[in-house]
């Protein structure tokens, strides 16, 4: 009887949350309709206030920040654009258009700084992995799981130990669990992510977390820091070339 | 020797000469001569002479009417004699580019009274009401015999046969060029000017100047400025001497890097007049001139060329000088894709040919292409002056209300040595229309404008925001515990319907109680139907079926002692085993007695049957059975 009950309960709980969720998404594909229409008559503020209000709403889209990163774009804030377009590409993944305002965005700003070369495997864990997201790795590994599992149910059941049934179950858990360990690697990079842009014209990169210290060099907005820590008004970041140090919070804004 | 008057009084001269050349021209009909200005200045014939000539004092004054001029005295002398005490009067009108100059001369002679160093003291003249004076003229006096040739000198047309006159000689005195630079140090890149003047005394009457050699100025930029073909000399005295000075050459350098920078003299060929006594047969009575080609050079110019001091503006690129800008959008409201002109003029005096083109800060929406740029050079005034203009042409890719920031332009003022920062005013253009159908921008292959982003995106999908990563959800982890959870209860179910297979006191166990429950459920019914034999039966085999599947024994097959033993053998207490015997006596008497038993007394061994059997659960379970 308390299985079934705890069953119950889940199922509830997931159905309030759709339903919770998709309550929120008319107010905001509304709201969405209406930034791009100020978008189009050339109001890039207000599509963006439109944007904002969409936003919080609770639900989110790609779109919505491609289409924030756009109008940021138009009122010539390009550290604000390239933060949302990068929001943008962690969920719509390689969509063309996005690549290609991506690029603009990036040929715009320019960047001073080299980057520090990564380990080998880096580049292709983040090209064919992690750009693909967490969900679809879960959702093939949980099909796996489940078919393996009633494999497993099914030997218990039958007491078969047929060889195609030992083959089948093997591969099926064996791939289950590599795709869902994937998944939750890809989960646990993107928590890892502590990416930031330069959201301000220049922000000047201090030695230690004081307004007094002493300026090394200025960091041009765009540029896309990795934050190391925060405390109270500083953020500790780490430029594209490996050199650290504070810059006001305010000065960066998380992807 | 040149004294400049003041202006007040050159206006107050030329007023009054304006005015006597209207009374005069109103009375007479004639034309007066008309004052542009005064100079007044004081030379000397010679400044070297021999023991026994003499030698002239000569008071000039320019620009002035006769009678405001008061006769003016010798000057005072130290060992010279006057030979007149009234000075020789002139009065010369001459018309220079149209305008009249009366020129009024005043002139002593005088003879040295010994050789050495003498000298003229100070003198002075007064034009008006205002006295000039002049300074000490020193004079040296050589014996006769190594008197120097005198240029303007003549023989008598009677001295046909006297001794032939010592050849005369250009002196590096009677033609020189001096180079007049403007400073001797400046910034770099600050301009400054070069005049190369020639002085030539009247009489050598240059002719034919040209330059004799190459000249550079190594280290600047130079912009040649605009001399007059035909000069009309000035005259000035210079140690004491009278010249005419014409200007053979300006230009203004800049220094192109610091430190001690030096630009080339100048040096000229240039013809002037030679007396040579003639042919006695071809002209016995005057010597011939004739033009002699001589070489003069200027000094060297020397400037030193210091660094721009710290603290440029960001957008500081190098000017120097003193400038305005000017910035202008040929309109306000335009249609995408339609060209508008950003105009920006930069005007002031400096380095206009080296002036970098000022860094737009657009809107990206806008294309921008290289401005043409058109550089106007005013070079006949003191110094390179004119103006560079930067047109720009701008075109919005996009709809909507467009801030263009002020240009900037800085440079630095070497005059206050500091750093200026020119700003234009802020525009707002309008760019209307539809950016699709309007632009014709270049697109890239995949269909996207080139240099410029897509549109907005139509939303498709919809996730919780913010979300958490899905390691930090619950849900992934139940849909890994629920396959789990089934895989376990088959396992459980499998294995429970193994042991019911196979444990045959396991499976009793495991019915007792449901049959149990099943006879007692008959029982009820049966005595609802009033059939007292039927219903005591079914309570015995509910209690009795209940005590075999429990034990897992064969019940029928036992007698009542039978079954008393074996439960007393498996350690059942006393009391449990008298219920139970008693019970099934009871029934047993029910079932065959007489007359029908009361309902009351079948409800109530009903009720001792439920709490027989839950009795006995308790005590085999108590044993451990």
């Amino acid at each position: 009887m308390g299985i079934y009950r705890t069953v119950l309960l889940l199922v509830l709980w997931c159905t309030c949350l759709v339903a919770s969720t998709h309550a929120q998404v008319p107010e905001a594909v509304r709201l969405l309709d209406e930034g791009n229409r100020l978008y189009a008559e050339g109001a890039f503020g207000e599509a963006l206030e439109a944007y904002e209000a969409a936003l919080g709403q609770g639900v989110v889209s790609g779109a919505l920040f491609h289409n924030m990163g756009n109008a940021y774009y138009r009122l010539d804030k390009f550290g604000q654009a390239l933060r949302h377009y990068e929001k943008a590409h962690r969920i719509l993944g390689d969509h063309p258009q996005l690549l290609h305002n991506l690029q603009t965005v990036s040929t715009q700003i320019g960047t001073p700084f080299s980057a520090l070369p990564g380990p080998f495997w880096e580049a292709p864990w983040k090209k064919y992995v992690v750009r693909q997201g967490p969900m679809i790795f879960f959702g093939l590994g949980g099909m796996l799981y489940v078919i393996a599992a009633i494999l497993f149910g099914h030997r218990i059941w039958t007491g078969i130990r047929a060889a195609w049934h030992r083959r089948a179950l093997a591969i099926s858990s064996s791939l289950a669990l590599l795709l869902i360990l994937v998944a939750f690697g890809v989960s646990l990079d993107a928590a890892g992510d502590h990416r930031a842009v330069v959201i301000v014209r220049e922000a000047p990169l201090m030695g230690s977390p004081d307004a007094e210290a002493e300026t090394e060099i200025a960091v041009p907005e765009g540029v896309i820091v990795d934050v190391l820590s925060t405390q109270e008004d500083w953020a500790e970041i780490r430029l594209p070339n490996g050199v650290t140090g504070f810059l006001p919070r305010l000065a960066v804004g998380r992807i | 020797m040149r004294r400049r008057v003041p202006k007040a009084m050159r206006m107050a001269a030329f007023i009054r000469a304006r005015y006597w050349l209207l009374l005069a021209s109103l009375s007479a009909g004639l034309v007066a001569p008309q004052a542009w200005g005064q100079e007044v200045q004081a030379h000397v014939s010679a400044t070297t002479i021999g023991a026994e000539e003499a030698v002239s004092y000569t008071i000039e004054i320019s620009g002035a009417q006769v009678s405001d001029v008061e006769t003016p005295q010798p000057p005072e002398t130290d060992g010279l004699q006057i030979l007149q005490s009234t000075p020789s009067t002139q009065t010369n009108i001459s018309f220079i580019n149209g305008n009249v100059t009366r020129t009024i001369r005043y002139q002593w002679n005088f003879r040295p009274t010994r050789t050495g160093t003498v000298q003229f003291f100070s003198a002075s003249v007064t034009v008006g009401d205002n006295t000039h004076g002049f300074d000490a003229i020193s004079i040296t006096v050589v014996p006769q015999s190594q008197r120097p040739p005198r240029r303007s000198q003549r023989r008598s047309p009677f001295d046909l046969f006297g001794d032939e006159p010592a050849p005369v000689t250009i002196g590096e005195d009677d033609v020189f060029v001096r180079a007049v630079s403007s400073a001797s140090s400046a910034y770099q890149n600050e301009q400054v000017t070069i005049a190369y003047e020639m002085y030539f005394l009247a009489n050598t009457q240059p002719r034919n100047s040209r330059l004799a050699d190459s000249w550079d100025a190594e280290g600047f930029w130079r912009e040649e400025l605009d001399v007059e073909t035909r000069p009309m000399p000035q005259t000035r005295v210079e140690n004491g001497l009278r010249y005419n000075v014409i200007v053979l050459k300006r230009v203004a350098v800049f220094p192109t890097r610091t430190g001690a920078l030096t630009v080339d003299p100048l040096r000229i060929e240039t013809e002037v007049l030679t007396p040579r006594r003639g042919d006695l047969f071809s002209q016995p009575f005057f010597s011939r001139n004739i033009y002699e080609t001589i070489q003069r050079g200027s000094q060297p110019v020397a400037i030193d060329s210091r660094p721009l001091p710290p603290g440029a503006p960001e957008s500081f690129t190098g000017a120097v000088g003193d400038y305005t800008l000017r910035a202008e959008l040929s309109q306000l409201e335009v249609d995408v894709g339609e060209p508008v002109q950003l105009t920006v003029r930069i005007s002031g005096t400096g380095n206009l040919a080296t002036l970098d083109e000022p860094v737009l800060s657009l809107p990206g929406v806008f294309e921008q292409y290289e401005p043409e740029i058109r550089t106007s050079i005013d070079n006949t005034g003191a110094g390179v002056r004119g103006s560079k203009t930067f047109t720009y042409l701008l075109v919005p890719r996009s709809n909507g209300a467009f801030d263009i920031s002020p240009v900037e332009f800085s440079y630095f003022d070497p005059g206050e040595e500091v750093y200026r920062i020119l700003r234009s005013n802020p525009f707002t253009l309008r760019a209307m229309g539809v950016a699709s159908g309007a632009v014709a921008a270049p697109m890239t292959p995949t269909g996207f404008p080139v240099d410029d982003i897509a549109s907005p995106l139509p939303a498709t999908r919809w996730v919780r925001y913010p979300q958490s990563p899905l390691h930090q959800q619950a849900w992934p982890y139940v849909v890994l515990a629920i396959p789990l959870l089934l895989v376990g209860v088959v396992t459980i179910l499998r294995r429970r319907a193994t042991r019911l297979a196979t444990d045959v006191a396991y499976s009793r166990t495991r019915r007792a109680h449901p049959l149990a429950r099943k006879h007692l459920r008959t029982a009820v019914a049966l005595k609802r139907q009033n059939e007292p034999r039927a219903f005591y039966e079914e309570l015995e085999r509910a209690v009795l079926g209940f005590v075999g599947n429990r034990l897992n024994i064969a019940e029928l097959g036992l007698t009542r002692p039978q079954l008393n033993k074996h439960l007393a053998s498996i350690g059942l207490g006393e009391a449990p085993r008298r219920a139970l015997l008693a019970f099934l006596e009871a029934c047993d008497a029910a079932r065959f007695a007489p007359v029908r038993p009361r309902p009351a007394d079948m409800e109530s061994t009903l009720q001792i049957a439920y709490t027989l059997i839950a009795d006995l659960d308790r005590a085999f379970q108590t044993k451990g059975l």
